[in-house]
């Protein structure tokens, strides 16, 4: 009973995470970039990459907080809560950093046709809101949906 | 036009629901099972919801697609809905954002300005700071206020940028004053070349640039001794007036950035206030260069030194050539904090054969654990007793430790020991509380 009781504590805890589906990483289909480093998304986000190599500004849009998207990106790419993300933010101004923080919309559509509209903007999409108006990029070589695939959404 | 779209997709809907209901009410006239007409009733629900769900999020579109409309027209995205927002769009609101779409409008629009504040209430006061010329009078174990510091960093077009520090502080004379801390103009047309002109925080180490006076980004309840203020017993020219620039430079994964500094220098023949703004002892002017390292591979990794030149002309005195040399290696991650910074001051009078070399430093380890962050500080500053400038200072060190808690998003509750040796003086013990607070 116990070892059943362990097992079902332990599929409880980590089922969630291995379920969570993959966020696509996309970008303007005029951005010639194909690739990005994990670590050059925490750059990307943080504010401390603030062009492209084609000279395009950087744009990141993100969910609005408390969206299960917006968490798993912070969470996957800087390991931070929406609580250290917004210290950081504040610090990072403060410090005289002028990058701003990542714009906020209500829904992936919404977040599509803004990466669409924007040449140097990037975001994340379930795979379902992806179409052919934006172009999803692979995170250190690997695509959403292939194994060791590491952007995922969270809570 | 936007109404235009609502209105087609509304009307398109009321096309559809009669259909969808003479649909269903045809099929309750044909003798069903009751499980049947459960199923066909459960099917046609399901139709008329998906239905709904179709046209709320062809709403929610259009809506986008207005907004989008509106942001291209006039060079902003602003969040207000032109429609209510249907159920299923009913997480938090976007907050008002501002467009970044490179339009040519964009580097001519003023942006709003934002003012951040922060503030701390205090019980005692480091013992280390300046006091009254004729001593304490009374006990520094007071309730106090902090200082109230008013800040904005606001970018004024594509590449210019503003930021402003205002500060009202007090301190053991119990007078409070009003004091403009930063005030910087900056042009940033790349990430290798940077230009800056006011007055601002001397690139001379990490803890300045990175914490300057908001108590609230301390671990600390306060500065190190090596960073005091210039006109609080401090023997760095950690503001200065003048011109700034920095950059990276291409080093791939080390990281590497310049800064070169152009300053009117520290006031020594009126050391009561050192930061020179209008008048300039001296036509020659401070320098200061600073290379500094952040590798790609171990993010909260810092480390630099820089190199400062002045001359100084103090009343009665030679002219006193002075440098500083500072020397920093931090890391900063989300849980260990380890910073150690060094300066050694150094006087030579010219004419003569005199020089002094003082010394600063502290370090400073600190660990989260979830909302509590213990830390702990060695402070170390060696001022020769014969030294022209830094006149009764002398030699002060000691430990202290803490806890810092964050007890909501933007209030931290620090409370803090210190021991303070210093030559000549009573050692000190130093007990202080207080609550750091950012709005």
């Amino acid at each position: 009973m116990k070892t059943f009781l362990c097992i079902a504590t332990f599929a409880a805890a980590t089922l969630p995470l291995l379920m969570a589906e993959d966020l696509v990483v996309v970008v303007n289909k005029s951005n010639p970039v194909d690739n990005v480093t994990k670590a050059q998304l925490q750059k990307l986000l943080l504010g401390e990459q603030p062009s492209w190599t084609s000279g395009k500004k950087v744009s990141v849009v993100l969910r609005s907080p408390g969206q299960p998207e917006r968490s798993g990106v912070l969470r996957s790419v800087l390991g931070m809560s929406e609580d250290d993300f917004n210290q950081h933010l504040l610090h990072a101004n403060f410090s005289g950093d002028t990058g701003g923080a990542p714009k906020t919309l209500n829904s992936g559509v919404a977040i599509r046709q803004l990466v669409m509209s924007i040449p140097g903007a990037i975001g994340f999409l379930h795979q379902s809101d992806v179409n052919d108006t934006v172009k999803a990029i692979t995170v250190d070589s690997v695509a959403a949906g292939q194994a060791g695939y590491k952007i995922k959404e969270g809570n | 036009m936007h109404r235009g779209i609502r209105g087609h997709n509304v009307s398109r809907c009321l096309i559809l629901l009669p259909f969808l209901a003479t649909g269903m009410g045809a099929q309750q006239t044909q003798p069903l099972t009751p499980a049947a007409s459960a199923a066909v009733s459960a099917q046609g629900n399901d139709v008329t919801a998906r239905l709904l769900k179709k046209i709320e999020e062809m709403e929610i579109s259009q809506k986008r697609m207005q907004d989008e409309i509106d942001t291209l027209k006039g060079g902003r995205l602003m969040a207000p809905p032109a429609v209510p927002l249907p159920a299923v769009a009913q997480a938090p609101p976007a907050e008002p954002i501002q467009a970044e779409v490179e339009t040519p409008a964009d580097s001519h629009t003023l942006g709003p300005v934002e003012f951040r504040g922060f503030s701390d209430f205090d019980y005692g006061r480091a013992w280390f700071e300046k006091q009254p010329p004729t001593g304490l009078v009374g006990s520094p174990h007071s309730f106090n206020v902090g200082d109230f510091d008013l800040f904005t960093n606001t970018r004024i077009s594509e590449h210019w940028s503003v930021l402003g520090e205002v500060l009202v502080t007090s301190d053991f004379s119990n007078e409070f004053s009003v004091e403009m801390d930063r005030l910087l103009f900056s042009y940033k047309p790349s990430e290798y070349f940077n230009f800056g002109f006011g007055k601002f925080n001397t690139a001379l180490g990490y803890y300045p640039a990175a914490f300057n006076r908001a108590r609230y980004f301390q671990t600390a309840t306060s500065r190190p001794i090596m960073y005091g203020d210039e006109d609080n017993g401090g023997i760095l020219p950690v503001h200065s007036i003048g011109l700034t620039s920095t950059g990276k430079i291409p080093s791939g994964v080390l990281g590497l950035h310049w800064i070169a500094e152009l300053l009117n220098g520290r006031a020594s023949a009126h050391p009561d206030v050192p930061v020179q703004n209008f008048v300039d002892e001296g036509n020659g002017k401070a320098v200061n260069f600073a290379l500094y390292a952040k590798p790609l591979g171990w993010r909260g990794f810092q480390t630099g030194f820089s190199v400062y030149h002045d001359t100084l002309h103090p009343e009665g005195l030679p002219t006193i050539g002075e440098n500083v040399y500072t020397a920093h290696a931090v890391y900063v991650g989300a849980k260990l904090e380890f910073l150690n910074e060094a300066s050694i001051v150094r006087h030579t009078l010219k004419g003569t054969s005199e020089v002094y070399r003082s010394l600063t430093g502290y370090s400073q380890l600190s660990y989260a654990f979830g909302k509590l962050r213990p830390f702990v500080r060695y402070d170390y500053q060696n001022v020769p007793s014969s030294e022209p400038l830094f006149v009764n200072i002398g030699r002060m060190n000691g430990p202290s430790f803490g806890i810092n808690r964050h007890v909501s998003n933007y209030v931290v509750l620090k409370l803090q020991y210190g021991r303070l040796n210093q030559l000549g003086h009573p050692t000190a013990n130093d007990l202080q509380a207080q609550l750091a607070f950012a709005f």
